[in-house]
């Protein structure tokens, strides 16, 4: 009994290997499909994301990653780090290792990505290296092509400066706000926080903006109520902005301001992302403004300029994709577009 | 037949990395190149060197949850000390450091008679909000170029790294075989009153067995902050299970008194192998998770199958507790 | 003559008093907590704190029920968590079908995962922490497949915002939720045979096999019970967060864990309460917002909650110890 139990757990063990096999046949399959209309055949991308499963964005940015390379006939390999940086470290190795055509990387860690990069770089100098969405720290390296994507730094300045625009419109002397952020730790985070920073610095208002917490609301509407519910005991009427990270967040906090009672706009606050709910929360007066970040261009925007380096054009280093401000002024010309990639109740 | 399906039963690690290795050199051309071989190795160093700790911990009926945050606090502590103290000094402290959070579970476990798993959680969330706070929630980064040659070193294309694997499990092999740390190791985790009543001082070997696992996450640490340069609270967020897992895998029980290292190299391996199988074969990544959840259910069903246990174990007993 | 009668019994008396004290020890804290508190912020001891406070522990408190079935039955169950993520999302993925059906089969699901759980630890008899350790993985495996990894949105309901936001007599429902719950698990646990087996087997499975006790079937049926009060979980959160996303229930079970070891419920089994972690609940709840209201920095709270952790359970250790000495 013990042991055919073990005979079948490894007969279960082989046949998971060989689910993985049929996979990859099957993705074969689409690849060839689609290689019948496109021009490139044989190409063989790879792209090493952080998360894939637990990112509300990484998920659909990867689906769109894998439209844009069977449009264009290529095959891509996706790997999922989980958020650790060693897995990445050895996944990168691994796909290099992969007779592939191009290599794009988004780094868990920005500063930590820099070693493997330039190792890789130094084992298959013809294979071209991309960067996106967190920008490698230092931001320019020989080992690297470019960097393509949205840029959490820059939309964390585009944020600080519509606040800026907000407290200058206003008139207020000092505004007192809360900093809702990421995850502790990750690049996003790091990113967004820093460049509202100094977009703020810049703009010579450090001094109208009075800091009253920092927490991190793990890009989670859960955590987005609940720490915002704490901030209105904490600070009560004090309170007049929060500044969030990201969409869902936002979400969260709107629906503490709502359970609160607080009508829209008594305490501002934002989102990123552009997502369905957030863009009709701004239409509603919620929420000042969100960015619009589009997977699907993002994930075409990377394939692009893959495609253009592939092809031995000369290829700016930084290209970055539009993440345009959806404010009241145009929140319903964006609600149909944010519906199109979010869907209607995201 | 029987003798047949018992030398495969006893080699079943064995099986399922040659399955491995056969699938992947279908799908993978590159293989079986020298490089590509002892990458599976190198990439396996970190997690390895942990598991090897781990281990000796696990035989003596005991397990540690905070191994993850060990080694990401080990990394920071020794970049923060790298301008005071230089490269050398700021290791050794890293690595002092580190262990020295194995003594405090060590002490919360034997003294304090706290179970292993709330000991071990407690100090698990305790190191990383420390790193956090050191770190200020963000990367630090290596401020003497020299250290990277810990973790990135070569030696005729291979890893120097790879090395210090091979050495620690030598080390373990040797200490778990051949000494009083390691003969006690088995009868404790075997039986702890009879270890008791035969005149071992469990107290003092159980800490130190503490202490020796935290020792190899603060080495493991070292490493990996020298491969990355740069120190994150965030890293080893997911290692424990990976280690445990690795652990069990090659035959060592959660309910102590049995393993080795020889099982545990053998379980790194194929856990490496099989990541290397989830990029070559390019699993949809959905599946991944799917895979590796059903991967430890594997493990931990055959260990409770093989360890032969009659009764309904559930759950190990706290060490020296009296009632 | 009677005088050595007095003599033993103020002694007696004496010692139950000493005995109840060590007993009740994390009640006294609770009770000392939340006076210094009061006493420290003005903001703290307002009704819409209190409420606050109680509302964003309501579901950790629900969790807590299942978890301390469980560990009085020397186990734990570290899915917990990956279960109400698996249920909220089947939830919300039913919704279409009714509100009624969204919520049975939440529960449903809570069930089988519970069973998968007990069939492996109970029946097959592996070791609780790695199985649930590879059931937590493969629930939130199976969640993100069915989700694809998307943030689902509750549609709104009127009985969900009722449980979730609405006030009885002022009073939050959630809450009301939370304690009903607590006084039936309570009250399986210490009024029902079940409940009695369960404490026995928790406190020494050979003597309780030896005394007829069928221990695999209770240890399954106390797994079974804490999926199926994870399912009911997931209702509650769905009520109360209003997206679901897989993922964002991870960070719970640490604090499940907390709260249920903070009341005195050890992990060695055989001994805790509800009455117990509800307690633990307060506590925990107390230096949540507490640290929330003083605005805590994010990483001195995780700092700080580690070492409540370790320091609770030093603390119940010694009364333990302190305990038996004057039995």
């Amino acid at each position: 009994m013990k042991k055919a139990l073990i005979v079948i757990l490894i007969a279960v063990f082989a046949l998971a290997l060989i689910g993985g096999v049929s996979c990859k046949k099957e993705a074969a399959e689409e690849t060839t499909a689609a290689a019948e209309t496109a021009a490139a055949a044989g190409v063989k991308i790879g792209y090493s994301m952080p998360f894939i499963e637990d990112s509300p964005y990484c998920f659909p940015f990867s689906e769109a990653l894998k439209k844009a390379a069977t449009s264009r006939g290529w095959e891509i390999i996706l790997t999922d780090a989980k958020g650790d940086i060693n897995t990445q470290v050895n996944q990168v190795e691994d796909l290099a290792g992969q007779d592939l055509d191009g290599l794009l990387v988004m780094p868990v860690d920005a500063a930590g990505i820099v070693s493997v990069i330039e190792k890789v770089h130094s084992e298959y100098p013809d294979l071209p290296i991309l960067v996106s969405n967190t920008m490698t720290d230092p931001a320019e390296i020989d080992a690297l092509k470019g960097f393509a994507g949205p840029n959490s730094y820059l939309e964390g300045k585009q944020m600080g400066a519509e606040y800026v625009k907000y407290v200058e419109e206003k008139g207020f002397d000092v505004i007192n706000y809360c900093h809702l952020t990421g995850t502790a730790g990750y690049g996003a985070a790091i990113d967004r926080e820093n460049g509202f920073n100094d977009a703020v610095k810049e703009a010579g208002a450090e001094a109208k903006f009075n800091l009253l917490d920092l927490q991190p609301g793990d890009w989670s509407p859960d955590k987005g109520q609940t720490i915002t519910e704490n901030w209105l005991t904490a600070f009560g009427d004090e309170l007049q902005m929060i500044y969030a990270h990201n969409d869902g967040m936002g979400i969260g906090v709107v629906n503490a301001l709502k359970a609160a009672n607080l009508e829209p706009g008594k305490i501002v606050t934002n989102g990123c992302d552009g997502q369905t709910q957030a863009v009709q929360l701004v239409k509603d007066g919620w929420m000042l403004f969100t960015i619009f970040q589009s997977p699907m261009s993002d994930g075409e925007l990377s394939m692009s300029v893959m495609e253009k380096l592939l092809k031995g054009e000369t290829v700016e280093y930084f290209t970055y994709l539009e993440t345009p401000t959806v404010d009241a002024s145009n929140a319903e010309e964006y609600l149909p577009k944010a519906i199109e990639i979010w869907g209607a109740e995201y | 037949m029987k003798k047949i399906t018992n030398i495969l039963i006893d080699q079943k690690l064995i099986i399922i990395i040659l399955i491995l290795v056969i699938a992947l050199s279908f799908e993978d051309k590159n293989f079986f190149t020298i490089k590509s071989l002892a990458s599976i190795i190198e990439h396996a160093v970190i997690i390895g060197i942990m598991a090897a700790g781990m281990t000796v911990l696990l035989i003596s009926g005991s397990f540690d949850l905070s191994v993850g945050s060990v080694m990401a606090f080990t990394g920071i502590i020794t970049i923060i000390l790298q301008k005071p103290l230089g490269l050398f000094f700021s290791v050794l402290a890293g690595l002092l450091i580190g262990t020295s959070v194995g003594a405090i579970n060590g002490l919360l476990v034997v003294k304090g008679r706290i179970n292993a798993f709330i000991a071990t959680l407690g100090t698990m969330v305790i190191f990383k909000g420390f790193g956090l706070a050191l770190t200020g929630s963000s990367p630090i980064k290596s401020t003497i170029p020299a250290f990277k040659v810990i973790g990135q070193g070569e030696f005729f294309g291979i890893e120097i790294s790879l090395f210090y694997l091979i050495i620690i499990y030598i080390v373990v092999w040797y200490l778990l075989k051949y000494t009083k740390f390691g003969r006690n190791n088995y009868a404790i985790g075997g039986n702890l009153q009879s270890a008791r009543l035969s005149g071992i001082n469990v107290n003092i070997y159980t800490f130190f067995y503490f202490v020796f696992c935290a020792f190899t996450a603060a080495l493991s640490g070292i490493i990996l902050s020298s491969r990355v340069s740069t120190g994150n609270a965030i890293f080893g967020d997911i290692t424990n299970m990976t280690v445990i897992a690795a652990a069990v895998l090659g035959g060592t029980s959660l309910f102590g008194g049995k393993g080795g290292v020889i099982g545990t190299i053998q379980g790194v391996i194929i856990l490496s192998l099989i990541e290397r199988a989830m990029t070559v074969f390019n699993v949809d990544t959905n599946y991944q998770l799917l895979v590796r959840g059903l991967i430890i259910l594997f493990v931990v069903v055959t260990d409770a199958v093989t360890s032969g246990r009659k009764k309904l174990d559930i759950g190990r007993e706290v060490i020296n507790k009296k009632v | 003559m009677s005088d050595i009668d007095a003599t033993a019994r103020s002694m007696n008396i004496k010692k139950g008093f000493i005995k109840f004290f060590f007993s009740q020890a994390m009640l006294l804290i609770m009770i000392i907590l939340f006076i210094i508190m009061s006493l420290v912020s003005d903001k703290f001891f307002t009704l819409n704190n209190i409420y606050n406070l109680f509302r964003q522990v309501a579901i950790l408190g629900v969790m807590a029920c299942g978890m301390t079935i469980v560990i009085i039955g020397k186990g734990i169950d570290l899915s917990a968590a990956a279960i109400m993520g698996l249920a909220a999302v089947a939830n919300v993925m039913l919704q279409q079908y009714g509100y009624a059906v969204s919520v049975i089969v939440a529960i449903a699901v809570g069930v089988v995962c519970g069973f998968i759980n007990g069939y492996f630890i109970a029946k097959v008899r592996a070791n609780f922490i790695i199985v649930t350790l590879a059931t937590q993985i493969l629930f939130t495996a199976t969640a993100l497949i069915i989700s694809e990894a998307r943030n689902l949105t509750s549609r709104p309901q009127p009985i969900y915002s009722f449980i979730g936001s609405a006030n009885v007599f002022g009073f939050p429902v959630i809450i009301i939720f939370l304690i009903i719950t607590m006084i039936i698990t309570g009250i399986l646990l210490q009024k029902t045979i079940a409940g009695r087996r369960l404490y026995a087997v928790g406190f020494n499975d050979k003597a309780a096999l030896v005394s007829g006790i069928n221990t695999s079937n209770v240890i399954m049926g106390s797994y079974v019970i804490n999926g199926l009060i994870c399912g009911i979980a997931a209702v509650v959160l769905t009520s109360r967060i209003s997206r679901v996303r897989v993922g964002q229930t991870a960070p719970y079970l640490f604090d499940v864990i907390t709260i249920v070891v903070l009341g005195g419920t050890a992990l060695t089994g055989g001994i805790g309460s509800i009455y117990r972690t509800a307690i633990g609940l307060v506590i925990f709840g107390i230096i949540n917002n507490s640290m929330a209201i003083l605005t805590v920095p994010y990483e001195y709270q995780q700092l700080i909650k580690g070492i409540i952790l370790i320091l609770a359970v030093l603390y119940d250790e010694f009364n333990r110890r302190k305990r038996l000495l004057y039995q």
